[in-house]
């Protein structure tokens, strides 16, 4: 090709590489552009706009005219819209998103101007330019709206929680209800009237006189007034939602209004109005609500046996009551209702929050690029240092370059701690912003109950405790539906009607407690009743029937083992379908959900004591550190929160059990076998008497340990969801992208588990879903302990001092598995306090620690003459000569460095000093 | 191993060529082609045959990095690549294809298409340029059995692939229960 083509040919290639930046760049500006506020949308439009400018000028020197031209509209639209010449709308939008569509299209395939498909483009483009405000003026603006919405959903969830609480009040805390009940149902009027909802408006003018006249004593407030009022909640909130949504509304407002003011003008109150029995949006209420209330409400029954003129509503029993707990959730209110509050708060979008978590994501995975720098630079000191030995005679330069380089070495290091703890605080914080608390799903749970009890015909005594505790927001919106399934299943398959508890020797009223707490990075989650419990016969009998597994196994299955038959897929024990609780999908879906978070559920039952659930789920999922490990000629990363161990297994250390391959762990036989096989992957033909590597997931007696072929080291990671249509995939969690840009998977430890469960068992014809078999061991084999105090053992005790938890994991195993004792401390502090108390014949420290790091115990240790002559090893990532120099005057007897230290060396090292 | 972020790993030469070609039928058959109902596509290489999809589905093309396997991902899936920072899953389409076993085969490129929210990334043997294909010169190969995702065939041989229904189809969606 002549000299132009091939000149053209690489620039295009240049021009692709710049243009696709700028197309993203553009892109990402459109997507926030549709959804930001005023105030953000200057600098958005203006950013816009100099990507199109760019890619302007760009397309045009590489005569893709027809780019050009595209991007010239675009650049002319983004001008007209932040001088408000145009007005923003969804046309504009789709317009603006189709061209940088074409725009793409265009780049990929560089296409001449002539062609149609890039005229239309302009066109649209230009269309979007010419058309107006498309907005009429009159209309209400969606900020305004949404602004709206979000104070209204406030005020439904605060009057809501007070109505509860009123049923049951008396005396002055009645009035004090009342009076912030009529109150917010005023603000709520008057904001409506606003924004012009006057429908809304005028409910809420309705809401305001049933107060009022319960106040006056007019009205009496029964049960059945208050499922009035709180349908007509339910009936605002629907019209709020579509008001924001723009959709029409369909609330029977005037059918309420009815209702409302018979109730009101009545001065005897009606009996339970028929209550709403499907979950789905109220259905109308009829205008004549003294009808006779609905086949099977119970709440019939008691209130029209107690006349309730003037009553208090804690003399009527109602179906669902809320019995006085020591944290009780402020209901709906996040913050602290004081109105001072509002100023030290900021309303943000959550993509907002979203998006700096991915920020903080990438400088975390900056920092792990910056460590790896870091190493490659102190392995090519390390060459020069060998190229000087043969090279430098005389002049010494080669030795001055390589001594700069170390310096240069050095400060690298420090720069990346620093990134590391600044980048560390930062996620911390942005993590925190995230948090929620427990309340945003808690709080709906009384009304649910309320609901719910009064429909099946159950009393329930409900208690919350623990409803402040902070969790991640993603965690938080995806244990919601778990969380109404679990309740719901109580009610209705767990608690049992008044008069079945009487029978049976208990309160009438059935207990439902939530309890929600934080076990360090944990959140534990119980939801308890006392009601019927899990009937193990029954549970085994439909497991049976379902084809889930044979007579045997299931007699053969314990109670506990049992009970966690219900989160079978498709399980159901109840023979007809309910409405409330649904078909047998529920446990298993509630499971799955669960562990979708990274989280475990498990189940308690006694068959007439009652079913506790506890569900266990990280705090946060932005990131997490991973333990990386090769098996079956592959990399996979493994959430070390759900690591029980690490250990190093010796071929004398497994034995056989019922058909299955076992090592005891804490005297506790547990199954044992290869990473590879429970993947599906080939495993690599190993030596049988090599010392094989292997991690230990789960707790109990359901612990499996998994064998690896190699453990490649622990990293932070954050791990991103498999892109779809990848919705689930058998033992995958998702994946994390290092610094390399090489992408790992990450592995699910519930599904890993299972799948060992499955593969693991050798004769004993076990289900696909029963649990890992633990029993003693059987006579056919000789069981070992991965930490030996047999033969090998020297009786030496070690102090290993690390702050790194997975580096201290690893190297306590590593000298454990040598036939040492070891003890670990954190930091240099923990380390010499721990010297003080007890004898040691060695110290293995890293050098950079919190408090107190390496190189300053090692002086500590030299100038105790108790402790004068102890062995010191510093095990260390700082490799220069000088580092060197100063680990071995503070005193140490020998310099390990990471990285270049496998196991062997630092045993060895060990046992030359020891 | 370092993933190169640029796409387009094919030849400029070939697509510059490919491009004096279309324009020089574009101005013979001028009035033809405004009037008529066609394609631009995007043309592909898979197991030595043509085939081709529509520009307007395609997001980028790639020359082939390094795929990370998925262990016992079902077919067509064979795992997952880094394109730019973006996760993507990719597709052997072979197995739409009908043309042959799940063995990994050659693969050079990738074409990354887009329908709604999915975004998808095809592995292929290599790119063949733009061409551009009217409606009126597909035809059905006898014998070849219908599938849904399958156009229509040119007189030279090249498969128009239908991109939309292919990334629709609930089968191709992973949701294994554990």
């Amino acid at each position: 090709m002549s000299e132009h083509d091939a000149l053209r040919a690489s620039l295009l290639v240049a021009f692709r590489e710049e243009a696709f930046e700028e197309l993203d760049g553009l892109q990402a500006d459109l997507i926030q552009l549709e959804c930001a506020i005023p105030e953000h949308r200057e600098a958005l439009l203006s950013s816009a706009f100099r990507h199109a400018h760019t890619l302007k000028g760009a397309a045009a020197s590489v005569e893709l005219q027809g780019l050009r031209q595209v991007a010239h509209s675009l650049e002319t639209l983004f001008g007209d819209l932040r001088d408000g010449r145009v007005s923003p709308s969804a046309a504009v939008f789709d317009a603006a998103n189709r061209a940088v569509d074409q725009m793409r299209e265009l780049t990929t395939t560089g296409l001449a101007a002539q062609d149609p498909v890039v005229v239309g483009t302009e066109r649209a483009a230009e269309d979007a330019v010419q058309s107006g405000p498309s907005t009429s003026p009159e209309r209400v603006s969606d900020e305004l709206m949404a602004l709206f919405a979000s104070d209204a959903a406030e005020q439904f969830s605060t009057m809501e929680g007070h109505l509860i609480e009123l049923e049951r009040a008396e005396g002055p805390q009645r009035e004090h209800l009342l009076q912030d009940l009529f109150r917010q149902a005023h603000n709520l009027k008057g904001n409506a009237g606003a924004v012009e909802l006057t429908d809304l408006s005028a409910l809420a003018h309705a809401i305001e006189d049933v107060f009022t006249g319960i106040q006056s004593g007019a009205v009496a407030g029964t049960a059945g007034l208050f499922d009035v009022v709180h349908e007509t909640i339910d009936g605002m909130r629907t019209l709020v939602d579509a008001a924001n949504t723009g959709e029409p509304a369909t609330v029977p407002v005037a059918a309420y209004v009815t209702t409302l003011q018979a109730v009101t003008r009545n001065a005897a109150p009606a009996p339970g109005p028929a209550p709403s029995s499907a979950p789905a949006p109220p259905a109308p209420i009829a205008a004549d609500a003294s009808a006779a209330p609905a086949p099977g409400s119970p709440a019939a029954a008691p209130a029209a046996s107690t006349p309730t003129a003037a009553a208090p509503a804690a003399s009527t029993p109602t179906a669902g009551r809320q019995a006085p707990s020591a944290d009780r959730p402020e209901n709906g209110r996040a913050q602290t209702p004081a109105t001072g509050s509002r100023e030290t708060t900021v309303r943000v979008p959550v993509a907002k929050l979203d998006t700096l978590l991915v920020g903080v994501g990438e400088l975390l995975a900056v920092r792990i690029a910056a460590e790896q720098r870091h190493s490659e630079l102190q392995s090519t000191v390390l060459r020069l240092r060998g190229l000087e030995a043969t090279h430098d005679a005389g002049s010494g330069e080669l030795r001055a370059a390589r001594l700069a380089l170390e310096e240069i070495a050095t400060k690298t290091r420090q720069d990346v701690r620093r990134l590391g703890k600044a980048a560390g605080e930062l996620q911390d914080g942005v993590r925190s912003t995230r948090m929620l608390p427990m309340l945003t799903i808690l709080g709906g749970v009384p009304r649910l109950v309320r609901d719910l009890s009064r429909e099946l015909g159950k009393d329930v005594e409900l208690r919350i405790d623990g409803a402040e505790t902070e969790v991640d927001k993603t965690v938080i919106e995806q244990l919601k539906a778990p969380l109404t399934h679990l309740i719901r299943n109580s009610l209705d398959h767990g608690l049992e009607t008044p008069q079945v508890r009487v029978a049976a020797g208990k309160p009438a009223a059935g207990s439902l407690v939530l309890h929600a707490a934080q076990q360090g990075a944990q959140l534990v989650l119980r939801i308890a009743d006392d009601g019927a419990g899990i009937d193990g016969a029954r549970v085994r009998g439909k497991a049976v029937e379902q084809g889930l597994l044979d007579e045997e196994a299931a007699g053969a299955l314990s109670d506990a083992e049992a009970h966690w038959l219900i989160f079978a897929p498709g399980f159901s024990t109840r023979s007809e379908v309910t409405d409330v609780s649904g078909r047998g999908v529920g446990m298993d879906v509630v499971r799955v959900a669960v562990e979708q978070l990274g989280g475990t559920i498990e189940v308690e039952s006694t068959l007439g004591g009652g079913t506790a659930f506890t569900l266990v789920l990280p705090l946060s999922v932005a990131s997490t550190r991973g333990l990386f490990v090769r098996a079956g000629g592959q990399t996979v990363s493994v959430p070390v929160p759900a690591i029980d161990r690490i250990l190093r297994i010796r071929p004398g250390d497994v034995g056989c059990a019922r058909g299955r391959r076992v090592i005891v762990v804490d005297q506790t036989p547990i199954v044992i076998t290869e990473l590879a096989h429970a993947l599906g992957l080939p495993a690599d033909r190993v030596q049988p008497e090599a010392v094989r590597s292997a991690f230990v997931l789960g707790s109990g007696d359901r612990r499996v340990a998994f064998m690896v072929d190699e453990l490649v080291g622990g990293l932070e990671m954050v791990v991103k969801q498999l892109p779809q249509p990848l919705r689930h995939v058998r033992n995958v969690a998702g994946a994390t992208t290092l610094a390399s840009g090489e992408v790992v998977l990450v592995l699910s430890p519930a599904d890993v588990l299972r799948a060992a469960a499955g593969v693991a068992s050798a004769t004993a014809g076990a289900a696909a879903i029963t649990v890992a078999a633990s029993g003693p061991p059987g006579a056919n084999g000789a069981t070992g302990q991965p930490t030996p105090a047999g033969d090998d053992s020297k009786g030496l005790s070690l102090l290993v001092v690390e702050d790194s938890a997975t580096i201290r994991m690893l190297e306590t195993q590593m000298l454990e598995g040598a036939g040492y004792r070891v003890t670990a401390a954190v930091d240099g502090a923990e380390g010499w306090a721990l010297l003080q108390h007890e004898p040691f014949d060695a110290v293995v420290s890293d050098v950079e620690m919190p408090r107190m790091g390496g190189f300053e115990l090692a002086r500590r240790v030299r100038a105790d003459h108790r402790l004068r002559d102890l062995p010191f090893i510093l095990v260390t990532s700082l490799e220069s000569a000088s580092d060197r120099r100063t680990g071995l005057s503070a005193g140490a007897d020998a310099y390990v460095v990471k990285g270049t230290a496998d196991q062997e060396r630092l045993v060895e090292t060990v046992a030359r000093l020891v | 191993m370092s993933v190169d972020p640029r796409p387009g790993g094919h030849d400029p030469g070939a697509i510059l060529a490919e491009r004096a070609a279309a324009l020089a039928r574009r101005d013979r058959r001028a009035d033809a082609s405004q009037a008529g109902d066609g394609v631009q596509a995007l043309a592909l290489i898979v197991r030595g045959e043509h085939y081709a999809i529509a520009v307007k589905d395609v997001l980028e093309t790639s020359a082939l990095r390094s795929i990370t396997p998925i262990p016992g991902i079902p077919a067509p899936w064979i795992g997952l690549v880094n394109l730019r920072g973006a996760l993507r899953p990719v597709l052997d389409l072979r197995c739409h294809l009908g043309l042959g076993d799940h063995a990994p085969g050659t693969g050079g490129s990738l074409v990354v298409i887009g329908f709604e929210e999915l975004v998808v990334a095809l592995l292929v043997e290599s790119i063949a340029g733009a061409r551009r294909i009217e409606r009126a010169e597909l035809r059905s190969v006898p014998g070849g059995g219908a599938s849904p995702w399958v156009i229509g065939t040119t007189a030279d041989l090249c498969t128009l692939l239908d991109v939309q229904t292919l990334l629709a189809d609930p089968a191709i969606v992973v949701d294994v229960a554990a």
